[in-house]
């Protein structure tokens, strides 16, 4: 493991794992997901180098059509294991997903900062952190979303599973497509276009409804 | 030419999963006409996907986007298995009799993916034997859409005010496997069936809106 890396996972975790203690209710709930984002991040990261090496594909083609599933999948595997043996209510699993998301997103900025510091200007760092910090929270919550979709539905769990990983992945895929292509200003806006919707999503059956009875069964 | 047609899909099945969401949000939806509206969206980000790659100039690998079908197809066996009502009281001949004439439209969609694993090495960039993985989910979806067809025996009777949309599901997967017949002989040919395919997946999403107008 990159020394450099698990020295930022750390010096960040630690402090918020206090962060933690502190909060109550489902604060404590999204900040521990954040957490959990970060860690997943910095396993990605192994699996990613990992797969890499073995697969000998270059490095482009993996960014764009290999590591978006690794990602996607990593992911959505603490959010699949909280939703379906912790049995939540619908609004901690979307409150959950963002927050995965989010965290996955704040320790791959952070671990590309460390890693390329002095090499990136300020206008490339906030590109990055608005495109990729979105682009990640809103695959993740597509996730949740569609874990809130089928879960009512317990037969379709391999079907439907299957299905909203690979439409978060190809999202994921196209955004760093053009990214890192002459299109970046488009790939900073996908995330952008594609939030509308799902936060019609949000707001509707969303993390801030009152009914928070309503149990996903 | 591939760069005009992926455009034209792309356009095709963005206005009808943007028109599929919009009634969507407007109050809660059967889950059949979710998932639906789901699979018009994944197959839009498929096409989004290839667009994308021959932006970048990136054609010549095999995409991740093309992943995209397979998704479609889950969304679309989710939404027929899932309406499938299983109560005891239904009547056990009719229900039989509708398995047996459904039967017909896996036999074809199998026969079209042995021709297509025999006669293709590759397609394109895509190994035949992804080809088939990718087509796989055709025969159960094909199946479910004929059957729910036939006998429209879901639990809350959506299918029967939107088999129209179910006419289309069945098109639409059928298409998709005549579309990868077709690209092995001829590429204009073969393209203008996947756009086909992607102006069903339209009718899709709008003959499933229409089907809920009805039913409420």
């Amino acid at each position: 493991m990159d020394l450099i890396n698990l020295n930022l996972y750390i010096s960040i975790v630690i402090p918020m794992a206090l962060t933690v203690l502190i909060c109550k209710g489902r604060s404590r709930i999204a900040m521990l997901f954040v957490i959990i984002g970060m860690t997943v991040c910095l396993f990605t990261g192994e699996v990613n180098t990992l797969v890499l090496q073995i697969s000998g594909q270059p490095l482009r083609f993996y960014v764009v059509n290999i590591s978006p599933f690794v990602e996607e999948l990593c992911k959505s595997v603490p959010l699949f294991l909280y939703a379906y043996i912790l049995r939540p209510k619908k609004q901690d699993v979307l409150q959950c997903a963002v927050s995965l998301g989010v965290g996955f997103a704040i320790f791959e900025n952070a671990m590309i900062l460390a890693q390329s510091y002095g090499a990136m200007d300020f206008a490339t760092v906030l590109a990055r952190s608005f495109g990729s910090g979105l682009m990640h929270a809103i695959a993740t919550l597509w996730v949740g979303c569609g874990i809130i979709l089928i879960y009512s539905n317990r037969k379709l769990f391999y079907t439907g599973s299957l299905a909203i990983l690979i439409t978060a992945s190809i999202f994921h895929s196209v955004f760093n497509a053009l990214i890192g292509s002459s299109y970046e200003i488009a790939g900073m806006l996908l995330p952008v276009v594609a939030l509308v919707p799902l936060l019609e999503i949000v707001i509707k059956r969303g993390i801030n409804r009152r009914d928070r009875n309503k149990v996903v069964t | 030419m591939r760069i005009a047609f992926s455009l034209v899909s792309f356009i095709f099945t963005l206005c009808g999963v943007l028109y599929g969401a919009f009634h969507l949000f407007r109050k809660d939806k059967p889950f059949y006409f979710q998932m639906l509206v789901a699979a018009v969206g994944c197959l839009s980000f498929q096409q989004l996907s290839l667009l994308v790659n021959y932006l970048v100039d990136e054609y010549h690998y095999v995409s991740l986007g093309e992943l995209g079908v397979f998704g479609s197809l889950m969304f679309l066996l989710s939404a027929e298995y899932s309406s499938l009502n299983r109560s005891e009281n239904e009547e056990k001949g009719k229900k039989m009799r509708a398995d047996l004439q459904a039967m017909i439209a896996p036999i074809v969609t199998i026969g079209m993916l042995i021709y297509i694993f025999f006669r293709a090495h590759t397609l394109g960039n895509i190994p035949a034997l992804l080809i088939l993985l990718i087509l796989l989910p055709t025969v159960p979806v094909s199946f479910f859409a004929l059957r729910n067809l036939i006998y429209p025996s879901d639990a809350d009777g959506f299918l029967k005010h939107s088999r129209m949309s179910n006419f289309f599901v069945l098109l639409f997967v059928i298409t998709l496997d005549v579309s990868t017949i077709v690209l092995l002989h001829s590429s204009l040919w073969g393209n203008m069936i996947s756009l086909l395919s992607a102006v069903l997946a339209t009718l899709v999403s709008f003959f499933a809106v229409r089907g809920d107008r009805q039913w409420t």
